[in-house]
């Protein structure tokens, strides 16, 4: 009997990174992805997320190595610009040539 | 999953999203009402000063677009900036926009300058010259833009042009007709730019980065 975990399984779905897989975090490297970089506010208003749910998301995404955050001040207000570094770029690029091949794969 | 037309479509949603804030059909709208304007005031002003006076008024209207941008606009939208294709895009488009304002000066010119010789081509030739002009500055500016109801304007300026000279004709409009067709038209781009614009307001209330992102 295999006594992997589903997600252990060492089909197609292994290679797909499991950061990138959630949705919020789909959404916010889809919407990065074709932008060069964007504010907080402005992802915030595309992804229709929360602050507080866009900032954790954010976080991992950072230390993953896929977003880069450049935090400054503008007129003493806190600005944050954002931007997909070059391994995330790539990451999502792999990540979508892994879910086409998957679901090539699975198709009867 | 997302295949590249999906990617293409995320671009320009997100591309959409930073210029459907409704100033970009009231700047188009008071530049037709330069057509509506200047001839009301060109028998009084002459042709060069009935447009020269204008001017001004577009000035300061851009600064007025500029300001609603900066200070209404953007602490509700975000600042976001496009990558290189998008980049090229635009200047694509802008090429066309100055090769189609380009012609239509030299083409305004040759008319003019057939016209002191004596030259005198059929009303509607130069409606139908100025009305493919619209057609052509509109869709490229809805291409720029990914605005569809620029096409609309394009079509609904050419028609409203043609349709200004039948007036003129038929005794019922001034001027060829231009107070009565740029002027509604004018008013029509204007009046969708500040509906665009209050329902923009209205949908995205003001942010500021709190401590949450700070997290990020």
């Amino acid at each position: 009997m295999d006594e992997r975990e589903p997600n252990e399984s060492p089909r197609p779905a292994a290679g797909i990174d499991r950061i990138i897989h959630e949705p919020a975090r789909y959404l916010i490297m889809a919407t990065l992805y074709v932008v060069e970089s964007a504010d907080f506010l402005f992802l915030e208003r595309q992804t229709g997320l929360t602050k507080g749910n866009l900032s954790s998301h954010l976080a991992k995404l950072e230390a993953a190595g896929y977003v880069q955050i450049l935090k400054e001040f503008i007129q003493k207000k806190p600005h944050t610009m954002l931007a997909l570094t070059e391994d995330g770029r790539k990451a999502f690029d792999a990540y979508r040539q892994g879910m086409k091949r998957m679901l090539n794969v699975q198709e009867p | 999953m997302m295949e590249d037309k999906d990617i293409q479509a995320m671009e320009k949603k997100v591309f959409r999203a930073t210029v459907n804030d409704g100033l970009a059909d009231m700047r188009a709208g008071f530049i037709l009402s330069l057509f509506a304007i200047a001839p009301l005031l060109s028998p009084t002003l002459g042709d060069f000063w009935s447009s020269a006076v204008w001017l001004p008024l577009y000035l300061a209207f851009d600064i007025l677009l500029r300001l609603i941008k900066q200070r209404a606009v953007m602490p509700r939208m975000g600042t976001v900036r496009f990558g290189p294709a998008r980049k090229a895009r635009i200047r694509r488009t802008m090429m066309i926009l100055l090769a189609a304002n380009l012609v239509s000066f030299i083409a305004g010119l040759v008319f003019f300058l057939k016209f002191n010789k004596g030259f005198r081509p059929s009303v509607w030739t130069v409606s139908a010259g100025l009305a493919l002009s619209l057609m052509v500055v509109f869709t490229a500016a809805g291409l720029m833009l990914q605005l569809n109801r620029f096409f609309i304007y394009g079509i609904g300026t050419a028609i409203a042009t043609l349709a200004g000279e039948w007036l003129f004709q038929t005794g019922l409009a001034s001027h060829h007709g231009y107070p009565a067709a740029f002027g509604l038209s004018s008013i029509v781009l204007i009046g969708i730019g500040v509906v665009v614009l209050m329902n923009f307001l209205h949908h995205h209330p003001v942010r500021t980065e709190g401590k949450d992102h700070g997290r990020a």
